[in-house]
């Protein structure tokens, strides 16, 4: 069992990461999210075709590029993710937590000595650093390799998604836990599909999940920030 | 250039794949735009820029001669808009991505602009049929003081044929698209989308329209924009970089008219300030039947 990894995929991490729902709460709005089934076809078509083809494959590619101690190509990851990442509040959200995560790498014994030879190359660039990035980062710190890796990032994203369903919908903790399990296939489906991909191919194209994480900033009351 | 989703298959290996393209340099000449260094191959062409006495700007049509992207074709084109010219460049019709037997077909942009260039470029609508595998690309280069707007639509494929219609009955669709500042990468538009979809996959990806729809825009945009329309859903992005990115969905026409109302309009602030006309939008200098021409179709 690799207890860093599970660390940094823990339901209490990324710091602040409960403040947000990506884009769900105007799904819910919408009334396209309004029980257990809807969240679960939510989250697998966001988990599908919005993570883990873009943040998932930064993910996995960070964690490589720093096996291979390639500290130019993660920091250059972070450009990428600023660029490719349209929604402002998503954007924000993701440096945000990258940061924090990074942030709290450096006071970890097993991390801090490994951050010390990538943290250079980030500061040069001028980048915040993005959750993927910063996940993957130290996912390889912690000895993972890129699929374990991407398997806990995704796990931990659909769990973060879910809690904020959980909340927000509501749907009873029972039934949140039984939509991350039902999840588990399509996420080592999704693993299978982008563990080994390209960062050059990263990307996604969801123009109506844009809409709705824009529609959010204008909800008349919300209780998260994305 | 091939796509890693594309991998193992030749753009022009079909017999009877057609490649072509052009280059196209703008250049500032008596307060117009024109043609600098030109090269076209077919079945690309492109017509003589229109310069209109008492228009900013100049109006250059890229031809193709073909029905379209057939399997196999291959366009490069690429454009540089030197300092000081105001241009836009467009196709003539919407572009037909026809179904792929042994490979892909794919359009590839290379895009300079200078700075104090004012660009538009709208490639038209991409109606991809049935079964087609299509890349379209575009490597976009600006200096500090360069001003450019890039618009794409994606329709769900023939979609006014009644019963006949194919909606998003397509096999593969990439697009990748980069625009880059003093070599700083700036905005990046990457998706691979894979066919057919069904009603729920579409209503995903589209909030229930026909089309989305994308305009990339140097800095931010005009204090006033069209207002909102139930027939689209419209999203305007504050990139990173201070540049705008906006989506839509919704209908085909609403959105087509919606996006060129606001890339015109933006232009026109550009070059004449806050109070200017839209480019193109008087005189009647464009056809009732240009595919963006129902500028005032729906406002």
């Amino acid at each position: 069992m690799n207890l860093r990894l599970l660390q940094i995929a823990d339901s209490a991490l990324p710091i602040s990461g409960y403040t947000h729902s990506w884009g769900l709460e105007a799904a819910i709005a919408r009334g396209l999210v309004h029980d257990p089934e809807s969240l679960e076809n939510w989250t697998r078509r966001w988990l599908r075709t919005c993570l883990a083809p873009l943040e998932g494959v930064l993910a996995a590619g960070a964690c490589r590029y720093a096996h291979e101690g390639a500290s130019d190509e993660v920091a250059g990851l972070n450009r990428l993710a600023a660029a490719s990442i349209i929604p402002p509040t998503i954007r924000r959200a993701g440096r945000e937590m990258g940061d924090q995560l990074i942030a709290l790498g450096t006071t970890w014994a097993w991390s801090a000595g490994g951050l010390a030879r990538f943290l250079p190359a980030a500061s040069a660039i001028g980048e915040g650093w993005h959750h993927p990035v910063a996940f993957g980062l130290l996912g390889a710190l912690a000895g993972g390799a890129p699929e374990d890796v991407l398997t806990a990032y995704l796990h931990q994203a659909a769990l973060g998604m879910i809690g904020a369903g959980v909340r927000a919908v509501p749907v009873g903790h029972t039934h949140g836990q039984q939509i991350l399990a039902y999840l588990h296939d399509d996420v080592a489906a999704l693993v299978k599909l982008h563990g080994k991909s390209d960062p050059a191919a990263a990307g996604a194209g969801c123009p109506f999940y844009e809409v709705l994480c824009d529609e959010q900033t204008r909800l008349y009351s919300r209780m998260y920030r994305s | 250039m091939i796509p890693l989703e594309f991998e193992g298959l030749v753009s022009s290996d079909h017999p009877a794949a057609r490649v072509g393209g052009a280059r196209i340099e703008l250049i500032p000449y008596r307060d117009k735009t024109h043609l600098g260094c030109c090269y076209q191959q077919v079945p690309v062409r492109l017509l003589p820029p229109f310069a209109f006495e008492d228009e900013p700007a100049s109006l250059l049509y890229l031809i193709n001669l073909t029905a379209g992207l057939l399997d196999g074709d291959a366009h490069r084109i690429e454009v540089a808009a030197r300092a000081g010219t105001r241009a836009l460049v467009t196709g003539q019709s919407a572009t037909r991505v026809h179904p792929a037997v042994r490979g892909f077909s794919t359009q590839q942009w290379s895009v300079d602009v200078e700075d104090d260039a004012c660009l538009i470029v709208l490639p038209g609508p991409v109606i991809p049929y049935r079964g087609c595998r299509y890349h379209q690309r575009a490597r976009v280069s600006l200096a500090p003081g360069a001003r450019l707007i890039w618009g794409d639509i994606w329709t769900p494929g023939r979609y006014l044929r009644g019963e006949l219609s194919e909606l998003f009955q397509f096999e593969r669709i990439v697009q990748d698209f980069e625009v880059r500042r003093e070599s700083r990468l700036v905005y990046r538009d990457r998706f691979r989308w894979d066919g057919p979809w069904s009603v729920d996959d579409a209503r995903w990806h589209f909030g229930g329209g026909l089309v989305s729809a994308s305009l990339f825009v140097t800095g931010p945009l005009p204090e006033t924009t069209n207002p909102p329309s139930a027939l689209f859903s419209r999203a305007v992005f504050g990139l990173e970089s201070g540049d705008t990115c906006v989506r839509w969905c919704g209908d085909p026409a609403a959105v087509t008219a919606d996006l060129a109302a606001l890339a015109l309009g933006t232009a026109g602030t550009w070059t004449g300030g806050a109070k200017a006309p839209p480019w193109f939008s008087e005189g009647g200098y464009i056809a009732p039947n240009h595919w963006f021409s129902a500028l005032d179709a729906q406002t």
